[in-house]
Order: C-alpha cells, then structure tokens, then sequence
C-alpha cells in the first residue's frame, strides 16, 4: 500500500511557517532562517538567508557565519529541509492541487537557479550594492509588501510601479505554480541550489534498485519535483520527501538493510 | 559518505566560528532588523 508523506510534510511546512513568523522569538534575528523566509515579514524572527547573503555581498564581507549555519544544515538534511519544513515549498504543492491543467517542465533547464544564485545574490549586488534578488523576489512580496501595504497607510501612500512589478511578478509565479510542478523550487530558489550540493552529503540517501524498476513512471507522477526518480533519487534535484518511497520496491527505504557509508 | 558528512560539519561549524569571531552575527541583526524596503517593493 502506498503511504504518501503529504499529511506530515503539510505539518512540517505549517510548523516551518509558524517558527519563522511567531514573533515571539526577535532576537533570533542575528541568524539565518534555514528556509526562505522573508525578514521584512513583522512576525519575522529570523534573518532572510539569501537577504543576508545579498547584505554581505554589498558591503563586500565573507559571510561565514550564514555559509557555516546553511552549510551545517545541509549537511545535516540535505535538500529534506526544502520538502520538510520551506513553508514557500508547501505553498507551490497547495496552489498545485488546483483543477487546471498541468503542464510537464524538463528539469534539465533546473540550472538556472545556480545561475540567480551567483549573479542575483552574488555578483550583482557585489557591483551595485543593492540586493537585487530581494528586489524581484515573491516572497518578500506575498509575506511583508502585501500585508504591509494593506495595513500600514504610510506603507501605502509609498506605493510606486515597483510594487506593481513585483505583485505582477508573484501573480505569475502563483499561475506558474498552479500549472507546473514546484516552479519556483526547481529553476528559482537560490536557497535550494546552496542545499543542493548536501544531498551528496547528508545521510538518509534513497537507493534504487534497477533490477526490479519496471519503468511505470508512478514514481514521476508522485514526485512534487518531477523527477524522473530512478534516474534522479538523491540526486541535486531531489527534496528527499519521500513520496516515491514506500510506493514502489525498487526504491529503498533509508538503512532498510543499508548503512550510509 | 560519512567521511563527507563529518568534513561538511566540521567546516561548517569552524565557518560559524569564524562567522562569530568576525561579529556576524551582528551585522546579520543590523541588517534584518531595518525593514527591508527592497522585500516589501518600494525602493
């Protein structure tokens, strides 16, 4: 029987959302949130990771500290963080449930977030001092521009065309991810593209045993990042939810007569 | 593959010690706790 993991990840996302946004914990604000988590949210608790990233960028420091925290949870979790707790994570998985017709998007084309990664958060804020990922990016928009400009008059009357841009920017990311898988998680997130790399690090790997892979493509069809799993299990593009585990008996459960090392 | 892990952790954890000694932290709350004018849309 196939046991999907949706139930527990909701529950994690939902947790993920509430830790980041109780407002209860400010000071945090001196470290990096381990999800993508905007910091101009008020209920914000703590730092934005790549807002930091950006900062350090601009005023042209090494940001060990962020580098260490993400690094010592990717090394812990591996990209799980992205499919367990990114409350942005859950979002694209909630708006895909809607009836409309979906679309399959190659994730060949997944490079590009390593892209927004080194010129969005790297290079260009380096040059121009503004952090430009921060200036596109629908987080910011849906989690501190829209509730602030809705309850903040000051807020509001500062409104210009920029705002628009970026309201008009989530709208499409939001149609985008009613149509096609995790759009934003796959070719987007330069959170997830620093977690990458750790899935060849952190323990809990999924093994696929070809030998017994009869090639249904079910694993595909339950994969929220629309992996071609047999081929992609544990590789960079996969959030180790677990969905294609359990489902089928060629994919492995992690140290289910295995050990890491 | 638990070499890996082991190394990735202990640079990780001398990087957040660097990040210490350097007063990250610091800059990071500086930072984060000026609204961010840029996330919200308006600069």
């Amino acid at each position: 029987m196939h046991r999907n993991t949706v139930g527990y990840r909701a529950f994690g996302q939902l947790s993920g959302l509430l830790i980041a946004n109780s407002y209860l914990f400010k000071f945090l604000k001196h470290i990096p949130c381990p999800t993508l988590n905007c910091y101009a949210c008020p209920a914000a608790n703590f730092a934005c990771p790549i807002g930091t990233l950006q900062h350090f960028a601009a005023i042209r420091r090494v940001p060990f500290f962020t580098i260490g925290i993400l690094g010592a949870i990717g090394s812990i979790f591996g990209r799980a963080v992205c499919g367990w707790a990114c409350p942005i994570g859950g979002l694209q998985e909630l708006v895909y449930r809607l009836p409309v017709r979906k679309f399959r998007v190659s994730n060949r084309l997944s490079f590009t977030r390593y892209l927004v990664l080194a010129i969005l958060v790297f290079i260009v804020p380096f040059f121009t001092l503004e952090p430009w990922f921060s200036k596109l990016c629908f987080v910011g928009t849906l989690e501190a521009g829209i509730p602030l400009a809705l309850g903040d008059p000051m807020i509001r009357g500062l409104i210009g065309p920029f705002f628009w841009m970026k309201v008009a920017i989530t709208v499409s990311l939001l149609l985008a991810m009613a149509l096609v898988k995790r759009p934003f998680c796959r070719f987007i997130c330069p959170l997830g593209a620093i977690y990458s790399p750790f899935n060849k690090v952190a323990p809990g790997f999924i093994e696929v045993r070809a030998d017994l892979c009869t090639q249904c493509g079910r694993c595909q069809d339950v994969c929220p990042m629309d992996l071609d799993v047999p081929r992609e299990a544990d590789g960079l593009n996969c959030i180790r939810c677990r969905e294609c585990v359990g489902m089928c008996r060629a994919l492995a459960r992690p140290n289910a007569g295995h050990s890491i090392g | 593959m638990r070499a890996r892990f082991l190394v990735s952790i202990l640079v990780s954890l001398f990087l957040v010690g660097l990040g210490v000694l350097a007063n990250d932290p610091l800059q990071i709350f500086r930072n984060a706790v000026v609204v961010c004018l840029s996330c919200i849309g308006i600069q």
